[in-house]
């Protein structure tokens, strides 16, 4: 035995701080894909958000203007003549508002992936998106209305805080129920997880319709909450854009605490406790993180489907499987994905105004279904 | 100065204890055990299927906290550490993952140092050093850039070992550590736990594989049904009188020579000639 | 077939269909045959148990032949209905909540009134009991409603009072066009806070900025039916005035309330001169000959304010008195 340390002892002096030097060298290569990554969504972004200033109801402008628009945006040059610079920055925001919503539902479907260790979870199949947006109806209603609609004029001005805080416990409630109902003995089953999340999100839509009927009298406010179920991005408030990104921020703030930790977890729950992983915190922190999300989301846009499971999917694919490297590409994958969406229905579709969520859907359903398709030999493990 | 680490009469059941429709009726997968381990020390847990060997192995671990008794580690109780300091002090090698991770070998290795990361759970030159060290240790260098799914059984398990190695501890809570492997790799991982043991860590061991557990174990404890029926030296627990009631009457029993002293050994033997008279 | 046999079981009260009728009841001029706007329809008699199924159905038979024939009244009425006095014997009388088979059926009608817009499902169902369902068109153009007012009055045996009423429309139709309005550029939103609409062509209420003699601002765009209107479309449009549906029970506003909320839509010349007429709801949603007492409400709105062009600072005050009224 003393022998085979020495001969031990000896390969190490000799090969291995070439081997090491390797294998940091290769390592490094590794960590450069998803920043290769990284800068190619940053740059298709520019380019869509830049794309989709130029497009609007009111007919394309030309690209001088649109680089006008933008300086003057800035504070440089001169803004357009008449309404066309209110046109560029009513883009901008609808533009932002899209950015910050894919954002926000490709982080939470990134998070509730790693959590429930499966690449089918998302906010709207688990029944977050339908919880906070009946957490969202609930305090529309009690409120008379969305916004300037409130009877009460000293809450009106609260009420886009208000409606997200309602959305958030919405969704909070939904995602500790499905939490709860699927894990048998420690383990979350995915049969399970999917058949509560379906009753969730039945139960949810049932609630919603019934919150509906009863908001028929009053019709404009029954249109705004039948508008939540497929979202929408029209004419939001820079408020609403200010909301968006605090939601953002604190969720993605979590970023850096929960990564490793669910990278961890992919070996098991026993396994990453063994390491010296908080678990249960990790699992609350990164819970509460996606419900967040996925709650401002849905109070300023409603409920635009899909973006949370095929985004995510879509980035482990290009960028490696690492949370640490998943997370913050849902950052920029998840707007590219949404302003691309809702870019290409407006240039093709024209005066169509498709829903995004309905675009999403006819995009996201049919990935989905290849998704499925594709994982057909795991699924029978299940 | 010597850590130690101590169970004292350990209850454990899954399901609920004691629940209405079956008061009493329900099982203890862990019935009352004590334990003591000192670093430097090997010990290994045998006993047959069922007999709750892994179970008070994640006792030990702290990963379940115990229904009545305790799990000592220098008298605070494991499951309530906080889960980095537990992971700094003791390391689990379980028998295997509940889903291969699609990792790289190294970057699995490196997972062990997850209790030693800082706030923003960046690896440090000592961290750095620990997994090389660790990947070095397990002879796992070559494939240090394969994906975990590539590897054989042998290496897979000598990857879960350095993972543990590099978490350092003074402590290595192992599970099976030979179960799909064949005979020169039995060997290899069990004369490799006990260098270990040697260079100072204290380790547990549950295992089936009664002969290796002579060869290299200081003490053995056998156990069935969650209750200890034996424990002590090689020759104490593997003879006829201890092993007949658990394993049936078709038992050969001998001995080997080692620096150590003889060790027994055992092998299920069925004279065909007395089952044909 | 059902109906024959329950009212055969039922005995004096059938519980469906309409009830038998002795032939020496049966006037002169029936059965007779109507043409609706959803296929032929037979009558045997004149009908005395009407069901108004829509808000603007009501309006059509209370004006017709008065309340004494009706037997019920949808809930949603009470709110929307324009002919419905406030002393009517029908708000505390029988109501029903939702157009739908089984309810229908108890009231045990001879004659059914709906909208294109309701239940088709329910139509057919009721049809198939044996019960007559006149199926009233949306409203498109003058001529609907005179054709609505003509086949109603056939069909409830008030030809002559159809005929008067046709005669009042004309007067007060011409009455309308007396003023030229047409340089008038209109435009109907609404946002629930979730984007916004506009009736652009074939919508009843372009057919309401039409009688005023006015210009849809969302037609003239090339806008068809129920459109979306982002606030850039609506920028773009600029339109003179916005008209917006008054809520409910002389509540505010909604749209109106979310239109002047708009920092970015200050812009808006409607909102600068303050020219956002609030239609009272019942008034603004109406697909009854009612639409002709929305249009006079919409140009007298117009009227007044330039009239008293020269004094801006009332403007605001009188596009607000509805509001409270």
């Amino acid at each position: 035995m003393t022998a085979k340390r020495a001969a031990r002892v000896q390969h190490v002096s000799t090969d291995s701080p070439s081997d090491v030097a390797n294998l940091s060298k290769s390592a490094l290569k590794r960590g450069r894909r998803p920043r290769r990554v990284a800068v190619i969504l940053f740059l298709l972004l520019c380019v869509l958000l830049v794309l989709s200033l130029r497009v609007g109801s009111s007919g394309n402008f030309q690209w001088s203007d649109v680089w006008r628009g933008i300086l003057a945006m800035c504070g440089l040059g001169d803004p357009l003549p008449g309404a066309q610079q209110t046109f560029i920055e009513l883009r901008a925001l609808r533009a932002l508002i899209a950015v910050g919503v894919g954002a926000c539902l490709a982080l939470s479907g990134g998070l509730l992936q790693g959590v429930f260790r499966n690449s089918l979870a998302s906010p709207s199949i688990i029944g977050v998106s339908a919880g906070a947006a009946l957490g969202a109806s609930t305090a529309m209603m009690s409120m008379g209305g969305y916004g300037p609609f409130s009877p009460l004029r000293n809450v009106a001005a609260y009420a886009p805080v208000v409606v997200t805080g309602c959305a958030f416990l919405g969704g909070l409630i939904a995602t500790s129920v499905v939490t709860r109902l699927a894990t048998a003995g420690g383990r979350i089953s995915v049969p399970t997880l999917l058949l509560v999340g379906i009753a969730v999100n039945a139960v949810a839509a049932g609630l919603l319709a019934a919150i509906q009927s009863f908001a028929l009298r009053d019709y404009e406010l029954s249109r705004a909450i039948v508008a939540w179920s497929f979202g929408t991005l029209e004419d939001r408030s820079a408020q609403q854009v200010v909301l968006l990104g605090i939601g953002l921020l604190v969720a993605a703030a979590t970023i850096p605490f929960v990564a490793l930790e669910l990278d961890l977890f992919a070996a098991g729950e026993d396994d990453a406790k063994a390491l010296g992983v908080h678990t249960g915190r990790v699992k609350l922190l990164a819970l509460c993180a996606a419900t967040l999300a996925a709650a401002v989301a849905v109070s300023v846009a409603g409920q635009i489907a899909f973006v949370g499971i095929v985004a995510p999917h879509l980035l482990r694919l290009l960028g490696g499987r690492s949370h640490r490297s998943l997370l913050p590409l849902c950052l920029l994958g998840g707007p590219v994905f949404l302003v691309g969406a809702d870019f290409l229905q407006r240039w093709l579709l024209g005066d169509a105004f498709l829903q995004p969520g309905v675009v999403m859907s006819l995009i996201g359903g049919p990935f989905f279904l290849y998704l499925l398709v594709r994982n057909k030999g795991a699924m029978a493990t299940w | 100065m010597a850590s130690a680490l101590k169970v004292k009469g350990v209850h454990y059941s899954y399901g609920d204890p004691g629940g209405v429709d079956r008061p009493g009726s329900v099982t203890d997968a862990v019935a009352g055990l004590d334990l003591e381990l000192t670093q430097g020390e090997f010990l290994c847990v045998i006993g047959p299927n069922g007999s709750g060997k892994s179970t008070l192995l994640s006792l030990c671990a702290g990963l379940l906290a115990p229904d009545r008794g305790e799990v000592l580690l220098d008298g605070g109780a494991a499951h309530s550490m906080a889960p980095k300091e537990r992971a700094r002090r003791m390391a689990v090698v379980p028998q295997s993952l509940a889903s291969i991770p699609s990792l790289l070998v190294e970057t699995f290795v490196s997972s062990g140092r997850y209790a030693y990361l800082g706030v923003w759970r960046r690896p440090g030159p000592l961290d750095k050093e620990a997994v090389a060290m660790a990947m070095d240790e397990a002879d796992l260098l070559d494939v240090a850039e394969r994906s975990m799914e590539q590897l054989s059984g042998g290496q897979r398990q000598r990857v879960l070992v350095a993972r543990a190695l590099a978490q350092q501890s003074e402590y290595l809570l192992v599970d099976e550590p030979t179960n799909s492997l064949d005979l020169e790799h039995k060997l290899h991982v069990f004369a490799w736990l006990k260098r270990l043991a040697c260079e100072g860590r204290g380790v547990i061991v549950v295992t089936h594989d009664l002969n290796l557990a002579s060869q290299f174990a200081d003490r053995l404890m056998l156990i069935r049904d969650g209750r200890m029926v034996a424990s002590g030296g090689p020759s104490e627990v593997l003879k006829r009188s201890v092993l007949e009631p658990i394993y049936g009457p078709n038992l050969h029993f001998g001995e080997l020579p080692t620096t150590a002293g003889a060790r027994p050994y055992v092998v299920p033997w069925l004279q065909l000639g007395d089952e044909a008279r | 077939m059902t109906a024959a046999g329950l009212s055969a079981c039922g005995g004096e009260a059938p519980l469906a269909g309409p009830p038998a009728i002795p032939a020496e009841d049966i006037p002169d001029g029936w059965p007779r045959n109507i043409e609706g706007f959803a296929g032929e329809l037979e009558l045997r008699a004149p009908p005395r148990r009407i069901l108004p199924a829509s808000s603007s159905a009501v309006d059509f038979v209370l004006d017709l032949i008065g309340e004494e024939r009706v037997v019920a009244i949808p809930e949603q009425a009470l709110n929307w209905a324009n002919a419905l006095d406030a002393g009517s014997e029908l708000r505390d009388g029988k109501l029903f909540g939702s157009y739908s088979t089984e309810v229908v059926l108890g009231f045990a009608p001879d004659l059914v009134l709906t909208h294109v817009w309701q239940s088709a499902n329910a139509s057919r169902a009721l049809a198939q009991a044996g019960v007559p369902v006149l199926v009233l068109p949306e409203l498109k153009n003058t001529q609907d409603i005179r054709l609505a007012l003509r086949t109603l009055g056939q069909a409830l045996g008030a030809e002559s009072n159809a005929e008067e009423l046709i005669a009042g429309f004309e007067t007060r139709l011409s009455r309308l066009a007396s003023t030229d309005r047409s340089s008038e550029r209109i435009l109907t939103y609404s946002n629930g806070g979730t984007g916004g609409w506009s009736a652009g062509k074939n919508t009843t209420a372009d057919l309401l900025i039409g009688l005023c003699g006015a210009v849809n601002a969302a037609s003239e765009a090339g806008l068809d039916g129920h459109s979306r209107m982002d606030f850039e479309l609506l920028l773009s449009l600029d339109p003179d005035w916005i008209l917006v549906s008054g809520g409910i029970d002389g509540e505010a506003s909604g749209s109106l309330s979310f239109l002047m909320a708009q920092k970015v839509l200050s812009s808006l010349s409607a909102v600068q001169n303050d020219r956002i007429i609030s239609v009272p709801a019942a008034l603004f949603s109406t697909t009854s000959h009612y639409i002709l007492d929305a249009a006079e409400y919409l140009a007298g709105q117009l009227d007044r304010v330039e009239s008293v062009d020269q004094v801006p600072s009332k403007d605001g005050a009188q596009s607000k008195d509805h509001d409270d009224a």
